[in-house]
């Protein structure tokens, strides 16, 4: 079993950019410090890093495979230890960078006004929350941006594994397919016009748009939905790299 | 304790690269995977190291099955024509990753061997030329000490001097460390006095395997004036035919009978490569140059 030593690759894997990543973002904080010297009226608000770091998750999901795959069959790794570790990184950084990200957040809320640090969680969830305290509210934080980070690695590779494993005109039929989502929506309700007399548009309004509203307006069953989502997402990638050849 | 393909066939497309192949590579043993182009060589490498799936068949390395075990994939190293490296990736960072892999990898002997070989560690693996690129594989495969090397087209772009320095560290690394190294090359001279074992592919298919003494004592040469060659070959199995000018070559499936070999004729054994030209050739090809059209008996 390589899984010690295939973790230690993929998280060196993860180490520049992550490097790179927090050093833009205190770079950009020095900047806005920078701002309030210059003009002292100016109210810097550093909210929703932890939007920004989902993104540049989600976009280490979708470089995670090209390199690494040939790499660990290269060194005798199987693609289910591979996949094993790749799990154990995914927790590893977004616990990290969850934690950074709160610590962050914490940090320049320190520095006092004209600093404002919010996280993500405290923007949508703190209206609803208010009686978290500062310590709740943090640990919540923390836990909210683990959650989300999470889902966004595992989409970034769920969808780089699908993109690897599909023919090239599979790829291009589904990249097409995508980019007319928009006029599926349309087509979908066109449909369900003419076909189902507004079948779909009743259960929609009916079910699932107050089920989303529901999960929604509770912190706890938008995560749990986030988690399920992220396990199904690394459920069904790990059917798709278990036969998935070395393509080189 | 040997790495065991039954019956594995893979098909791209139109082409049937492999064809219910089966074999096994045994114990602390070099052997010689030689094959034309497109026999099938390094799809069925490329199938031994679970890189890709085969269609039907199967493969276990020791008795594990390849694809799904770690115990089975790590007995193995795999040298292939193609690059499996990250472009970014240093030569001296590939080495400490491959000591990472592979508990065995002497690294002292990776830097010395790179060094016999000038491979610069700062150099970026994907920015190697062709030769440099195989001597940097070369130099990792043969540091891992896997119990099974296979090596697909080991020497390709390398100058003589460094196929000689190749040839003579496989051969002391192999002598202080036992192990199985499958090569495979179309070199075939320059590796038939280093393997014990051959292993031919053709057009997909196992056709022959065995040792390479068995193989090459199935034939001889016989050589001298044309006229005396050809009826010497009377109710003999041809194999193939050489002329120059009066001269004749023959190549003749068998054992030669010495005691009554006319005056004027020569015998000689096959060289693996001709034995593996004559296998793998048709008629057309075996008898180019010669008067005779098509083989068999005469």
């Amino acid at each position: 079993m390589k899984l010690k030593q295939s973790f230690r690759y993929q998280l060196a894997d993860y180490k520049a950019g992550i490097l790179v990543y927090y050093c833009a973002m205190l770079g950009l904080l020095a900047l806005f410090l920078v701002s309030t010297v210059v003009d002292t009226g100016v109210t810097v608000v550093f909210s929703g890093l932890s939007g920004f770091s989902c993104i540049f998750l989600f976009i280490c999901g979708l470089c995670s495979l090209h390199d690494n795959l040939p790499m660990h069959l290269q060194h005798g790794v199987s693609r289910r230890t591979m996949f094993q570790a790749r799990l154990l990184v995914t927790v590893a950084v977004s616990a990290f960078m969850a934690a950074v990200d709160t610590l962050l957040s914490v940090l320049i809320n320190l520095l006092g006004s004209p600093f404002y640090g919010g996280s993500l969680f405290q923007q949508l969830y703190g209206k609803i929350y208010p009686s978290l305290g500062p310590v709740g509210n943090v640990l919540m934080s923390l836990v909210f941006a683990f959650v989300l980070f999470l889902l966004a690695s595992s989409l970034g590779y769920f969808i780089i594994t699908l993109f690897y494993r599909l023919t090239k005109p599979l790829r291009i039929t589904l990249g097409v397919a995508i980019a007319f989502l928009p006029l599926g929506q349309v087509l979908v309700k066109l449909a369900d016009e003419v076909l189902f007399q507004n079948a779909l548009a009743r259960l929609a309004e009916h079910v699932i748009w107050p089920l989303q509203d529901k999960i929604d307006s509770s912190l706890f069953l938008t995560m749990g939905w986030w988690l399920i989502a992220a396990a199904a997402l690394s459920g069904v990638t790990w059917l798709i790299l278990r036969r998935c050849a070395c393509c080189r | 304790m040997s790495i065991a393909a039954e019956q594995v066939s893979k098909r791209f497309g139109p082409v049937q690269a492999l064809n219910s192949a089966t074999l096994a590579f045994g114990e602390n043993k070099i052997y010689g995977l030689l094959g034309r182009n497109g026999a099938g060589k390094s799809t069925l490498l490329n199938i031994l190291t679970g890189r890709i799936f085969p269609d039907s068949g199967s493969v276990t390395v020791d008795g594990a099955p390849v694809p799904d075990s770690d115990a089975a994939l790590s007995q193995l190293y795999l040298m292939s024509e193609k690059l499996y490296y990250p472009e970014s990736m240093k030569v001296k960072d590939a080495f400490r990753w491959g000591a990472c892999f592979y508990p065995q990898f002497d690294l002292d002997f990776a830097y010395s061997l790179a060094g016999a070989f000038q491979l610069g560690l700062n150099a970026r693996v994907s920015k190697l030329s062709t030769g440099y690129s195989s001597i940097f594989k070369i130099v990792t495969a043969l540091s891992t000490n896997a119990p099974y090397l296979l090596l697909d087209e080991p020497v390709l772009g390398l100058d003589a001097n460094h196929r000689d320095l190749f040839y003579k560290t496989l051969l002391a690394r192999y002598s202080e460390n036992p192990c199985t190294v499958v090569i495979s090359t179309h070199l075939i001279e320059e590796v038939s006095s280093l393997i014990e074992d051959v292993v031919i592919l053709h057009q997909g298919r196992v056709l022959e395997k065995g040792s390479r003494e068995e193989l090459l004592a199935g034939g001889y040469t016989v050589s001298g004036p044309r006229g005396q060659v050809e009826a010497y070959l009377t109710g003999k199995r041809l194999l193939g035919a050489d002329t120059l000018g009066g001269l004749m070559s023959a190549y003749v499936q068998g054992c030669p009978d010495r005691e009554h070999l006319p005056q004027g004729l020569e015998l000689s054994p096959l060289d693996l490569q001709k034995m593996f030209i004559l296998l793998t050739s048709g008629p057309e090809e075996n008898f180019a140059g010669s008067p005779r059209r098509g083989g068999g008996e005469v």
